[in-house]
């Protein structure tokens, strides 16, 4: 049993082991290393916040039951991350409640091709917000590849879709995000003038 | 420069986000590991004790056939020790003749020449010569069976059994001395459910491992099966006696008082799915704040207020009386017993006790518990099960019995027309002691 006043002096391979143990210490740690970070991508794949919530809750108590598996191959926060999206796809099963396939042809994804890059600065809580108006399928597509960085392949399989699928939808939300933002900026600027 | 870029630029910074944790989340985690741990704890304890029992049913078949076998050795060794004497003595082979018929068949097969008297029967005291020496070779050093009458007819026999093993002293004489054997097993034998004594006692001691259905009217479907998800089985135990009086030759009816505590572990995390279900379950309980997330726990439901979870064990108190028919037969030294019966169930309490209870005490205002679900006061129980008796002691008997328990007791949800029907099912193990009344 690992001292939790003791622990800040071992180093991630140390608590990684003895979080595979199951040491409440050493799998606190880990949870309080990451838990704010996951939450933002909870949040992003969610509904809303006690959704966000559940799915934190459940996604960790994965990582625990399968941290013996992480075999040190890469970062513990990208694997960690990996478990929460992968929760998040597979538990709340969000490609088969909420998508519609969407085909590559009936998209108008030139339609914010004339837009200029935006000026403003924007929030995160902007953006996510942005984000979460955007079709579910389109959204998370666009979540996975724009934000966690994910490519088209890894996309596809993910979501059970084709890769046609996956482009198509990120074209969408990007189109719509432009759309969204130009808006937004739009919005921002007549406010500023009224103001004055 | 791809005209989405800077886009994706904008919004990959969000992959650096952070928010605020709930609180609470870490403590679910952590209290779901813990009942992770006890459920493996339990399948450890079950598997521990099914492989120790084993062990010991094994273990005591062996030494009980050990010991037997002994006896038995002694027994034949002593037979034919006499029996030999006998022939020694009164220099009549009267079983012995098989041994020498039988030697004369080797003698036959590899000597030239028959032997035509039994009277000139010849003893070879070298196992190669009675081999290898034709009868009408050199017999100067072959005695025959007279000359060795005064010496142990064991040792005078000896070679003949060399020559003959498949016929030693011992096989001829075996098929009368199993007889005795298994005479005198029977003599020895504790039978452990005797003639004469029609009356027993049985203090009894029980682990089950229980789970739980719930059914009710179809509405309720999606409800009942939210609150299954959550709830986690425990080890459950009872003690208790019964009495039980034979009326037929393997047929025995009992009867007794059983104390049962029936345990289940539940947590739940408010929702926002919960509240669609709660809400779509029972439309009129618009008296209730509909916006409220619910947990239903055995007997109770919890208010949860947003954003909290509760996890907890509760344990139900029962005292069962049941009516159980056996059906019992001796195999080898052990009885054997089938048995099955049915019984009523008196809920003691008439509400869950456990964890929860503290945890509302300290945590006031977290939740509220409101009785829509009462459980009705008697139930309905049966069990099936597969046992052995074994002595010890004399005459007492060691009961040890795996088998299944049901039960049924229905309870009502919101108001007494919306019946739920609740059955707990148990994986059961029983041990007691049965004492036969004179």
């Amino acid at each position: 049993m690992i001292n939790r006043n003791h622990i800040h002096q071992l180093d991630e391979q140390k608590i990684i082991e003895g979080a595979i143990k199951k040491d409440h210490a050493c799998q606190k740690w880990i949870y309080e290393r990451f838990a704010n970070k996951m939450m933002a991508v909870c949040l992003r794949y969610t509904a809303d916040a006690d959704e966000a919530k559940d799915l934190l809750q459940d996604a960790f108590i994965r990582v625990f039951d399968y941290l013996h598996q992480f075999g040190n191959k890469g970062s513990l926060e990208g694997w960690v991350r990996r478990v929460i999206v992968t929760s998040a796809l597979n538990h709340y099963n969000v490609a088969k409640r909420r998508f519609s396939d969407v085909d590559i042809d009936a998209v108008d994804w030139e339609k914010g091709a004339s837009y200029t890059p935006y000026t403003a600065q924007y929030t995160m809580e902007e953006l996510t917000k942005l984000i979460k108006q955007l079709p579910p399928m389109a959204q998370t597509v666009f979540n996975l590849f724009a934000v966690d960085g994910y490519s088209h392949n890894e996309i596809a399989e993910m979501l059970n879709i084709s890769d046609g699928t996956s482009k198509s939808n990120l074209f969408r939300a990007r189109a719509l995000l432009q759309e969204k933002l130009k808006q937004l900026e739009q919005h921002s600027y007549g406010q500023v003038r009224e103001h004055r | 420069m791809d005209k989405f870029e800077n886009i994706d630029d904008l919004f990959a910074q969000l992959g650096n986000d952070e928010k605020q944790a709930p609180s609470g989340a870490w403590e679910y985690i952590l209290a779901d590991q813990k009942r992770k741990r006890r459920a493996g704890l339990l399948w450890w304890y079950y598997g521990t004790a099914g492989l120790l029992l084993i062990a010991g049913l094994m273990g005591y078949y062996q030494l009980k056939s050990d010991k037997t076998n002994l006896q038995a050795s002694n027994i034949s060794t002593e037979k034919v020790s006499d029996k030999n004497t006998n022939i020694a003595s009164s220099n009549s082979i009267s079983n012995n003749n098989i041994i020498i018929e039988n030697s004369k068949k080797m003698s036959a097969a590899n000597t030239p020449c028959n032997i035509t008297s039994p009277t000139a029967f010849t003893h070879y005291p070298d196992k190669s010569i009675a081999r290898n020496t034709p009868v009408n070779a050199d017999h100067s050093n072959v005695s025959t069976i007279q000359e060795k009458e005064n010496e142990p007819v064991e040792k005078a026999y000896t070679p003949v059994n060399e020559v003959v093993p498949e016929t030693t002293p011992q096989n001829v004489v075996l098929p009368k001395v199993q007889e005795e054997k298994k005479e005198e097993e029977k003599t020895v034998r504790k039978n452990p459910i005797p003639k004469v004594q029609k009356y027993f006692i049985e203090p009894l001691l029980m682990g089950t491992y229980n789970s739980r259905s719930l059914k009710g009217d179809a509405d309720m479907a999606n409800y009942i099966n939210q609150r299954n998800a959550s709830e986690v089985k425990l080890l459950s135990y009872g003690i208790g006696i019964n009495v039980g009086k034979r009326f037929a030759k393997n047929w025995n009816v009992q009867t007794g008082l059983l104390y049962n505590i029936q345990g289940l572990s539940a947590s739940y995390t408010v929702s926002t799915a919960q509240k669609k279900v709660f809400v779509a379950v029972d439309p009129t309980l618009k008296k209730y704040d509909t916006t409220a997330n619910y947990i239903y726990i055995h007997d109770s439901a919890y208010r949860l207020e947003k954003g909290n979870a509760i996890n907890g064990d509760q344990k139900f108190h029962y005292i069962r009386i049941p009516v159980i028919f056996e059906w019992q037969t001796n195999i080898k030294k052990t009885a054997c017993i089938f048995y099955g019966g049915a019984g009523v169930s008196l809920n003691v309490l008439l509400a869950a006790r456990g964890d929860i209870q503290d945890y509302q005490s300290t945590q006031a205002g977290v939740f509220v518990p409101i009785n829509q679900i009462s459980l009705h006061r008697f139930g309905f129980d049966w069990t099936g099960r597969l046992g052995v008796l074994a002595p010890i002691f004399g005459r007492p008997n060691l009961k040890i019995s795996f088998g299944f328990r049901g039960m049924y007791s229905p309870v009502s949800a919101f108001s007494a027309t919306v019946p739920i029907k609740q059955h707990n099912y148990s994986l059961a193990v029983e041990v007691g002691i049965r004492k036969y009344l004179k």
